[in-house]
């Protein structure tokens, strides 16, 4: 036992400002990285976040198709922040995969390699013999992950997907927004970026099994199965009821959960479980008498629908008499939870967040000062890190063909002529960022 | 290999065997302590766990974790337990034991020692103070592993001040930002223009999953190095690590333009509207799949008026291409906008029109579709038959199972205690009338 103060130790245990200075969990394990928009590549990102060394391959010229789209279409600095967020710590070789040589790449690649992420329309891969019946005669080992909407089988498999349309399929859309508004379209591409949490799971729990037993494997993770999955009990409740779930806007109906208009017109979110928490809340808003209240005295009491609607009520007003920041300090003081709906760029310069590093901004090799999001989950051992971000169609081919498959200068040229391997097109989303010399770049002409 | 078969037949053969049936869960023989109270994020992560094959010994109050009481409307209550603990009890041993007394607080670090993975969910510094925190464990074990979940984390500038916040779902996503960007457009008025949470807990249950993704490096790791190591995660890291308009406030020192719903800062068009029969989803991002959406809506002149996808972007014309595209859509059936789309493609015409219906859980508990994969099941469960949904993520030589639901209050403490500690009857007796399980 030590005297020394928790958060003091807690500081140097976790001491994120030295993160390189740590192990990586993944280091050693080797990715091919054939996946596009946001499902793969995210899900292929949160593995090289770890020290994982992932190799994304894309078309050459024109590369990934999401280099054609950016927040409002701004693309700053010629490139795409939107791909920038999810293609962190990668190397990238443009690689004609329709090309038998570029195949023959591929497969020597896939020798050398520990997982293969695709999240082409289910068949593509097959029909280009890079399906995992072909990779796992190759390598036997391999961790081949396919992402799709629906999955790889069942009558669905053919379909197309976006996040929304998951979204849709699944009914988490249809149990989010009012009643009767149109269901809610949950922003920022989440049935995509959620099932990149879940597929990177499936992944690590695929190396663990593979490290003890040696056995590799194929994996079929879906954006509408992944968020059937979270919405857990739901099922049970509908199914029980025979009736449909219905869309209450902030409102939780399993706990004492919703948001309300603070005083200063900001969004406030109060959320009080316990009966502890609940007592917490009630002494901030100054009415100690409601504890002892037997409406509000039990979870399942508070629940219930009338006693819920009174209490409502009661928050409700109190919340519309209080500044936000206000209930923030209470909820410290009180322990209970609270949150005020902040934008996007108060999230940006948080002090707490930069501290932790989830907002963690780094000098960018092309793109110098950069934002990097990394994995959420703090590790105190290996850590995840942010070493780079988006780089131009083929920037590390010769990185990876020389140093990976011991190919000389005029092997890696001549793959360039047949048109096995390629370069970006100066075009949009493509074009590398103003400053950056091709012929000066070490990397590049590695 | 049959040349004949298609990939669909290839693909479920992986997925269809014995191997699968009684294949091992990647954790088997992890031993998994949760000693969370309240916080379906760690619930759910030691759920995910337990699927996955980890012994997961879930550790309550003796009175009984208050999670047990939270169920829809205060409604449903299955032998005392609303329907979130039932369904993500799966897999569990229930055990109680006092952490309030220090007896119970040395059974804990007997158990501690015998576990690969620690779960918790007390204030930062509260386990700690007790003398069961990572910093106590870890001198026992040093393998441990050790993951805690908590509103504002166990480090930074502002840990210690709101360290008595509890976390929850809708703490992470105001905080993140996330609810920012779910509001409709200023003209829908109040409160749809107002910052809403998407309708189940999808703050809580992705902090769940990238808790467990910490879990199983930190068991990769283990594997390689013989040590432990503790991890901290938050709702809110979880969910800022999704807002990508985080770029934009980085690059442009400003607030991210969001909060405009049904409409889309990305691509256009993209979005939900009214059908003849409920609602559906249709998309047209790039030129031929928008040019393919509005000819198939009769609307060609729309692609006319806007052929680039940054003028289709901008708020105004996405706004007019939504409102005409609406009229259109509430003609049509979801399956006559299908039927469209299959026309369009037998013509061999360019482009893709996505279509789907925005689907209800009592619709989509009719579906052949997720049975035939086997996303749901029905099991007997206290005397009545529950429909639960299965682990759904796919794993062909290691698979994660659905093997039962949660039990009662402290019913495995006897073969537990037995298994790691020995405990007989008597024991567990003079523990019962002392108040520690």
């Amino acid at each position: 036992m030590t005297d020394e103060d928790y958060f003091d130790w807690t500081e140097k245990i976790f001491d994120v400002d030295n993160a390189f200075l740590k192990p990586e969990a993944l280091k050693g394990i080797r990715v091919i990285d054939l996946s596009h928009v946001i499902l793969g590549p995210e899900t292929a990102s949160l593995l090289a976040d770890f020290g994982a060394e992932v190799i994304k391959i894309e078309r050459p010229g024109t590369g990934e198709f999401n280099r054609s789209f950016d927040l409002w279409c701004k693309f700053w600095k010629n490139n795409s922040l939107g791909v920038m967020w999810i293609q962190r710590n990668k190397y990238f070789l443009g690689l004609n995969l329709k090309h038998p040589k570029g195949r023959e790449v591929l497969y020597e690649l896939v020798k050398r390699s520990d997982v293969v992420i695709e999240n082409y329309a289910p068949g593509v891969v097959d029909r280009l013999k890079i399906s995992y019946r072909y990779l796992k005669e190759i390598n036997p080992r391999i961790i081949y992950v396919s992402l799709s909407g629906y999955g790889q089988w069942g009558e669905r498999w053919k379909w197309p997907s976006w996040d929304a349309a998951g979204q849709a399929a699944s009914g988490v859309a249809a149990i989010s927004g009012y009643e009767e508004r149109t269901p809610m379209k949950l922003p920022y591409y989440v049935g995509d970026s959620i099932t990149a949490a879940a597929a990177f799971m499936a992944t690590l729990a695929a190396l663990y099994h593979r490290e003890k037993t040696g056995e590799g494997q194929y994996i079929d993770v879906t954006q509408a199965e992944t968020f059937v999955r979270l919405m857990s009990h739901i099922w049970t409740y509908v199914d029980l009821k025979n009736e449909d779930w219905k869309r209450t806007g902030n409102k939780d109906v399993s706990m004492l959960a919703n948001g309300y208009k603070a005083l200063d017109g900001r969004m406030v979110t109060i959320t009080a479980l316990t009966d502890e928490q609940f007592s917490g809340l009630c002494k901030a808003m100054g009415r100690e008498d409601l504890i002892e209240d037997e409406r509000f005295s039990t979870i399942s009491s508070r629940l219930k629908p009338e006693n819920r609607e009174e209490l409502e009520k009661i928050i409700e007003k109190w919340v519309s008499e209080t500044n936000s920041q206000d209930i923030i300090e209470l909820s410290a003081k009180y322990g209970f939870s609270a949150g005020v709906v902040r934008d996007t760029y108060e999230v940006y310069t948080d002090e707490h967040l930069r501290a932790r590093k989830t907002i963690w901004i780094y000098d960018d090799p092309l793109f110098g000062e950069m934002l990097g999001l990394v994995a959420p989950m703090k590790l105190s051992k290996t850590p995840p890190r942010i070493k780079w971000t988006l780089h131009p169609v083929g920037y590390h081919n010769r990185y990876i063909l020389k140093k990976i498959l011991g190919l000389k200068d005029d092997e890696v040229e001549e793959l360039e002529k047949e048109g096995v391997i390629g370069y970006w097109e100066d075009i949009i989303g493509r074009t590398p960022p103003p400053g950056f010399d091709p012929e000066k770049d070490p990397v590049f002409r590695w | 290999m049959v040349m004949t078969m298609e990939w669909c037949e290839i693909a479920k053969s992986y997925f269809e065997n014995e191997k699968v049936r009684y294949g091992p869960g990647p954790l088997d023989g992890v031993v998994v302590l949760d000693a969370s109270i309240a916080n379906p994020a760690a619930y759910f992560a030691s759920s995910i766990l337990a699927e996955m094959g980890a012994e997961v010994i879930k550790i309550e109050p003796p009175g009984g974790d208050p999670l047990r009481e939270v169920t829809p409307y205060g409604e449903i209550y299955i032998a005392g337990s609303g329907l979130p603990w039932v369904v993500e009890g799966r897999n569990k041993e229930f055990i109680t034991l006092n952490l309030e007394k220090e007896e119970g607080r040395e059974i804990f670090r007997h158990l501690a020692c015998k576990a690969d993975v620690v779960i918790e969910s007390f204030p930062p510094g509260e386990s700690d103070r007790m003398g069961i925190g990572y910093r106590q464990l870890r001198e026992l074990n040093p393998g441990l592993i050790y993951l805690a979940f908590s509103a504002y984390g166990h480090f930074g500038p502002n840990a210690r001040k709101f360290s008595k916040v509890p976390d929850s779902n809708l703490l992470g996503l105001a905080n993140s930002s996330y609810m920012d960007a779910a509001k409709e457009l200023p003209e829908a008025g109040e409160p749809y223009n107002q910052p809403t949470a998407p309708g189940f807990w999808m703050a809580s249950y992705l902090a769940g999953l990238y808790g467990v993704s910490g879990v199983l490096l930190a068991l990769f790791y283990r594997l390689k190095s013989g040590e432990g190591q503790m991890i901290d995660i938050t709702t809110t890291d979880a969910m800022v690590h999704l807002i990508e308009g985080l770029y934009w406030a980085f690059a442009f020192k400003e607030p991210m333009p969001v909060g405009i719903l049904p409409l889309d800062y990305g691509t256009s068009i993209y979005a939900f509207w009214k059908a003849k029969d409920g609602y559906v989803f249709a998309a047209g991002a790039t030129d031929s799949n928008f040019a393919a959406l509005v000819t198939q809506l009769g609307r060609e002149e729309l692609f006319e008026k806007y052929p680039t996808l940054p003028e289709r972007l901008k708020l105004d014309n996405q706004r007019v291409i939504y409102n005409e595209l609406a009229k259109e859509f509430r003609k049509y059936t979801f399956q006559e906008l299908v039927e469209k789309m299959l026309k369009w493609r037998e013509e061999g015409r360019d482009g893709v029109a996505v279509y789907m219906k925005v689907m209800t859980p009592i619709e989509i508990l009719k579906e052949k579709y997720w049975y035939e994969r086997k996303d749901f099941t029905d099991i007997p469960y206290k005397g009545k038959k529950l429909k639960v949904v299965n682990p759904v993520w796919k794993l062909s030589s290691s698979p994660l199972k659905l093997k039962w639901l949660a039990k009662g209050v402290g019913e495995d403490n006897s073969f537990v205690y037995k298994k790691y500690l020995g405990f007989g009857r008597r024991e567990l007796e003079n523990l019962k009338e002392n108040g520690i399980i």
